[in-house]
């Protein structure tokens, strides 16, 4: 079987992109955001989606933040080996030469299976076994203290009695946190016996108790080379929440002392590839490190527009590209994120459940119109 | 008697952006602030490099109120100031 024509843009190498995390809903996924950043450093790149659900809401996009096909993919509770089978069928029809995962639940399994993938000739971009687990949840708090950074205490928990015991220790309110998602404040004991409950229903244990620190929220998203430095980062204080406590709105702020921050931490762990760090700050007290997220995240193509495009940098660096000059983000320039009805038909969803993958053209549509 | 509890290092105005008298933005902190029209008055002077003797000055001037209330006056702002992180 002949494989889809893969486009020919990048500096004369034939090179395909996939990308996961393709829904911008309540909780939005990084997936469109690095599609549409990706787009504006490369028009006529080929984008694969590995959608992990039919309903992904960009697989319904118009604009260019949804990829040119998308494959439904076995839920990371699956497993690795699934993964790849999926891939293997996959890279039978495209020529994929880089995956950007986008969700922290699946990037274990694209590590067990990088080697195999690369073989095939399919580079993904991951931080180091060991970078990874020092960044969990459950193990951020040891890095912060390596580092002498300010961390809410985080302790984990493989039962209820000892979360009850390490909440009475730090002390009400804390949160009560799954192992990858979700967090639930608790004001009491009966509170965090309800968290838990809701939690462990979905994830599973252990869970993670962790002190709960007021501020405001600081996130930094950055391009690491792997040697310990920051390619380019931007700093925001996201300053509208959703009632989940999803940045709806950001703003560029230019602090020495969070770049320092974030330049410790990055060489610390030698990171390699994109990456979010999270904290919190009241006034007239340190930053506080929240989490690190080994991925872009779902404000990163705020950035591109205003100069700094680091998944165009990505690529450009793993394929040899050019390299469009990275600019800095100014303080003031902010984002305010915008919720839009997608039309489609039930013709595409079912295309999509029944065969499990489905083009999608209309931005290629409006490239050739507009040429 | 001058008001000098609050010494304001020229770093921290630095980091201050105005747009108009009322709205200032915290370049560091990413913080936005709208003003009263004398809390305002007070830090643009602040960043033009006036010290604190001489706002008490032109509050007194300004509103025409006695010396010890004008001193009140400012240093309480500047206390309201640093709280809400403007000078953070």
């Amino acid at each position: 079987m002949s494989k889809h024509p893969p486009s020919n843009i990048l500096d004369n190498q034939v090179k395909t992109v996939a990308v996961t995390g393709l829904h911008r809903g309540e909780n939005p996924q990084p997936g469109a955001a690095v599609v549409a950043s990706l787009r504006r450093r490369f028009p006529e790149l080929r984008i694969v989606g590995l959608s992990y659900d039919p309903l992904e809401s960009s697989l319904y996009s118009v604009y260019g933040d949804h990829p040119d096909i998308a494959y439904l993919m076995p839920y990371p509770g699956a497993g690795p080996d699934a993964l790849f089978k999926r891939l293997e069928e996959i890279l039978e029809k495209e020529d994929i030469a880089f995956i950007i995962p986008c969700l922290d639940l699946e990037i274990p399994n694209f590590m067990a299976i990088a080697s195999k993938l690369l073989k095939k000739g399919v580079h993904c971009t991951l931080p180091t076994k060991d970078s990874l687990e020092s960044v969990s949840k459950s193990n951020l708090y040891k890095l912060s203290q390596e580092l002498g950074i300010s961390a809410p205490r985080t302790e984990s928990a493989m039962d209820l009695f000892t979360l009850e015991t390490i909440a009475n220790e730090i002390g009400y309110p804390v949160y009560v946190k799954g192992i990858f998602y979700e967090a639930h404040i608790a004001n009491t004991i009966e509170e965090l016996i309800d968290a838990s409950k809701e939690i462990s229903r979905v994830w599973g244990w252990p869970l993670l108790v962790q002190e709960a620190i007021a501020g405001e929220e600081y996130d930094v998203v950055g391009l690491a080379d792997g040697d310990g430095g920051i390619i380019k980062s931007c700093a925001v204080r996201k300053f509208q929440r959703s009632s989940i406590g999803k940045g709806f709105a950001g703003i560029v702020v230019e602090d020495p002392e969070l770049d320092r921050i974030a330049q410790r931490i990055i060489k610390k762990l030698s990171w390699n590839g994109p990456f979010e760090l999270e904290f919190l700050k009241a006034p007239g007290s340190t930053h506080t490190l929240l989490e690190i997220n080994p991925r872009f995240p779902a404000w990163v193509d705020f950035p591109s527009q205003i100069g700094c495009n680091l998944p165009g940098r990505l690529i450009e660096n793993l394929t040899g590209a050019k390299q469009t000059p990275l600019g800095t983000c100014t303080a003031g320039q902010m984002f305010v994120r915008h919720c839009v009805d997608l039309v489609g038909d039930v013709s595409e969803l079912a295309e999509m459940s029944s065969n499990g993958e489905r083009a999608i053209t209309p931005y290629k549509t409006l490239l050739k119109a507009t040429q | 008697m001058a008001a000098r509890h609050h010494i304001i290092e020229t770093d921290k105005l630095q980091k201050l952006r105005f747009y108009g008298d009322e709205f200032v933005f915290n370049t560091v902190s990413g913080l936005c602030y709208r003003l009263n029209p004398t809390a305002g008055f007070l830090l643009h002077s602040l960043v033009d490099g006036m010290e604190n003797t001489e706002l008490v000055d032109m509050i007194q001037k300004r509103y025409n109120i006695d010396r010890k209330a004008a001193m009140r006056d400012v240093e309480l702002l500047l206390n309201d100031l640093c709280e809400l992180g403007v000078l953070d």
